[in-house]
């Protein structure tokens, strides 16, 4: 395992690479994306003004037990400051050419202000790829394009101002503590066909074009905890043909979340081959203007063990997208507890 | 689909089993598990012993699985039904080793000679449920199910052997305590909201296994101290996510095995383990907002796991967005 170092303002890329500083660090992400082998870690630093202006190319694959990390910082490898990085060509920041699983680790990477997505997948790409701390912000396009990026995962990421979805994913993606919003489509987007596992303590707003479309939703995914979905559409003609939040793929659960300002239903359960033992309970819905739930969404095998309560969530200053919820609010107190629901029977 | 009633109190095998009471009702549940068919409900009322090992046997398909509900005095409210079993073998078993569309709601299964449920083994007995269920002080462990399949808000504790088994499980708000071996067996791939505690003391037992992919948030684990290697979250643990958890009196808290590509722990709360976090392979967002201290459980000798206001785990958890400016 090699530890390198990336310094826009101080490296050089005729350097070694292998500490901080002028005279070792290298200038470009590019430089180190051409050199890492499995179990290396980069530390990008932030420079001192601005981004970096670059594509990079990932070109090594790695494996379950050899991630690749790259990791930026701000003053000190480790400090998680979050490194600025854009592409003011016509190009995308990170450049996926290899295929099949990648094994990277990207932490602490702010992607701005790109014509379209700043990365890129090439055919039967993006497979294992983690995102840490990331931002993805006012990029022309969505979060990533090209091949389907199956097995996203992201943690305490945030997008926004993207002229395209606020993140994206193929197939078994999972989002953790992510924020998503005022981006023209939907702030959690699935590729066609494909199913998000795990979304957990997220939020999804619509921005002001959001949801023109019965088929844009803001967000969908097999197992839902804690999340809040705000359409932002309390003004819009009510739509019974839409719903915001899908869920689908057998045993999905969706407990603990907010469902609010829908035009349509706040949330829809899929019916038919796929329909097997939903859990519904305890969410909250709030102000949808085609209805709380979509009627198909319950069928005899579904456990809903309560109704959904209807009532407002009272968001903090939902104008600036801070979401969080005050001991007044109505999903204050009602989160899933452990042990049975009822009373002990008498002994 | 037809909806039958059991009431072992008032009850006979001989009624049609279509309405409540006297005259109407069936009295044994043995005997509507050979009575339904796909689709079917099956409510079953509170207060006779229901002193029968039941072997259920017909599976139940996707579209149109079979419901047994547990009621006190209206179908519907809840109200659990203990079977006390014959004290012969498992209390509930089914036979069928294939998916077995079967979910049991409100029952109690504790005190029998051997589990309290399990499925036939095999290559399936997939998509069993639980919801609101008890297993406790079985002879050997308290429930035992195939791939995919649900618990819901149940309680398994004091049984001899595992609380809950199976792969692929899903355990969503359950109390799985003071078993003696494994508090969760198998493999599980999302828990949520469960407290996992003092199971398999004085050996090498788990809290609960975990595999690629796995989901575990807002638990409560506790070891209680067991042994060496025996851990809290155990498992493979490729792409896991573990956050939002109270860890404590572990061997190692978290251990995983040799496939982590992106398995960091994130806004836990870890105390008194000998290892909070396995060293294998360390990543730079390892320990990811963790923190430490005593978490200050209401009473953990009588399992009462809540937390007050000056537990450090309060405000700890995961937030929507970069944990950086």
């Amino acid at each position: 395992m090699t530890i390198y170092y990336v310094d826009g303002d101080l490296g050089d890329d005729i350097n070694a690479g292998t500490s901080e500083g002028a005279g070792n660090a290298w200038a470009t992400i590019n430089k180190a994306f051409s050199t890492v082998v499995a179990n290396d870690v980069v530390y990008v630093k932030a420079l001192a003004s601005g981004a970096y202006d670059e594509e990079a190319s990932l070109i090594t694959n790695a494996a379950f037990q050899t991630a690749i990390k790259i990791v930026g910082y701000s003053s000190t490898p480790g400090d998680n400051g979050i490194v600025r990085w854009t592409n003011t060509s016509a190009g995308y920041c990170i450049n996926h050419t290899v295929s099949f699983n990648h094994y990277y680790v990207i932490c602490n990477f702010c992607f701005e202000n790109t014509s379209g997505s700043p990365i890129f997948f090439t055919t039967n790409a993006g497979r294992q790829l983690a995102y840490f701390n990331c931002v993805f912000r006012n990029c022309g396009g969505s979060s990533n394009t090209g091949a389907n990026p199956n097995l996203l995962l992201h943690v305490n990421c945030l997008s926004y101002g993207s002229g395209g979805n606020g993140f994206r994913t193929g197939g078994q993606g999972r989002y953790y503590g992510c924020l998503s919003y005022n981006n023209a489509q939907s702030p959690f987007e699935v590729t066609t066909g494909d199913i998000c596992e795990v979304m957990y303590k997220c939020v999804g707003l619509g921005g002001p074009s959001f949801g023109t479309s019965a088929s844009v939703w803001l967000g969908e995914a097999k197992w839902t905890f804690g999340c809040t979905f705000d359409a932002f559409q309390e003004n819009e003609t009510p739509n019974t043909t839409q719903y915001v939040f899908y869920t689908q793929y057998e045993g999905p659960a969706v407990i603990d979340n907010i469902f609010a300002n829908s035009r349509g239903y706040g949330a829809r359960g899929i019916t038919g081959s796929w329909d097997i033992e939903k859990v519904w309970l305890n969410n909250l819905t709030y102000n949808n203007g085609g209805g709380a739930i979509h009627p198909d969404t319950f069928q005899a095998d579904d456990f809903m063990v309560a109704d959904p309560v209807e009532g407002d969530p009272s968001f903090t200053d939902r104008e600036n997208y801070d979401m969080t919820i005050g001991s007044t609010s109505a999903a204050a107190g009602v989160g899933m507890m452990p042990g049975l629901i009822t009373a002990e029977p008498a002994a | 689909m037809t909806t039958y009633y059991v009431d072992g109190a008032v009850g006979n095998d001989i009624n049609a089993g279509t309405s409540e009471g006297a005259g109407n009702a069936w009295e044994t549940i043995g005997h509507a598990a050979t009575q339904v068919t796909s689709g079917d409900i099956v409510y079953v009322k509170a207060g006779a012993a229901y002193a029968e090992d039941v072997s259920f046997t017909v599976p139940g398909t996707s579209a149109s699985p079979i419901t047994w509900i547990g009621y006190a005095t209206t179908p519907g409210d809840n109200g659990q039904v203990v079977v006390t079993g014959a004290g012969v073998t498992h209390i509930f078993s089914s036979t069928w080793s294939s998916s077995f569309y079967n979910t049991w709601m409100n029952f109690d299964l504790s005190n029998g000679p051997s589990w309290g449920f399990i499925a036939a083994t095999g290559s399936g007995a997939s998509f069993l449920a639980f919801i609101n269920c008890r297993f406790s002080n079985n002879g050997s462990g308290g429930v035992f199910a195939g791939p995919n399949s649900l618990w819901l808000n149940c309680e398994s504790y004091g049984n001899g052997s595992t609380g809950i088994q199976g792969n692929s499980a899903r355990i969503v708000g359950c109390k799985v305590q003071n078993n003696a071996a494994n508090g969760h067996a198998g493999s599980c791939i999302v828990s949520y909201r469960n407290v996992l505690a003092q199971n398999g003391i004085g050996a090498t037992n788990y809290q609960l296994i975990g595999v690629n992919g796995t989901s575990v948030f807002g638990c409560t684990i506790d070891g209680e101290g067991s042994s060496a290697a025996a851990d809290g979250v155990y498992g493979t643990l490729s792409q896991a996510l573990i956050m939002d958890n109270i860890i404590v009196n572990c061997d190692s808290g978290i251990e995983r095995g040799t496939q982590h590509s992106a398995n960091p722990s994130v806004n836990n709360l870890f105390h008194n383990n000998l290892i909070d976090l396995s060293t294998t392979s360390a990543l730079p967002y390892d320990n990811l907002n963790d923190v430490s201290g005593d978490p200050n459980f209401a009473d953990r000798v009588g399992f009462d796991y809540a937390i007050d206001a000056g537990s450090p785990a309060v405000d700890t958890g995961i937030r929507p967005g970069c944990f950086e400016a």
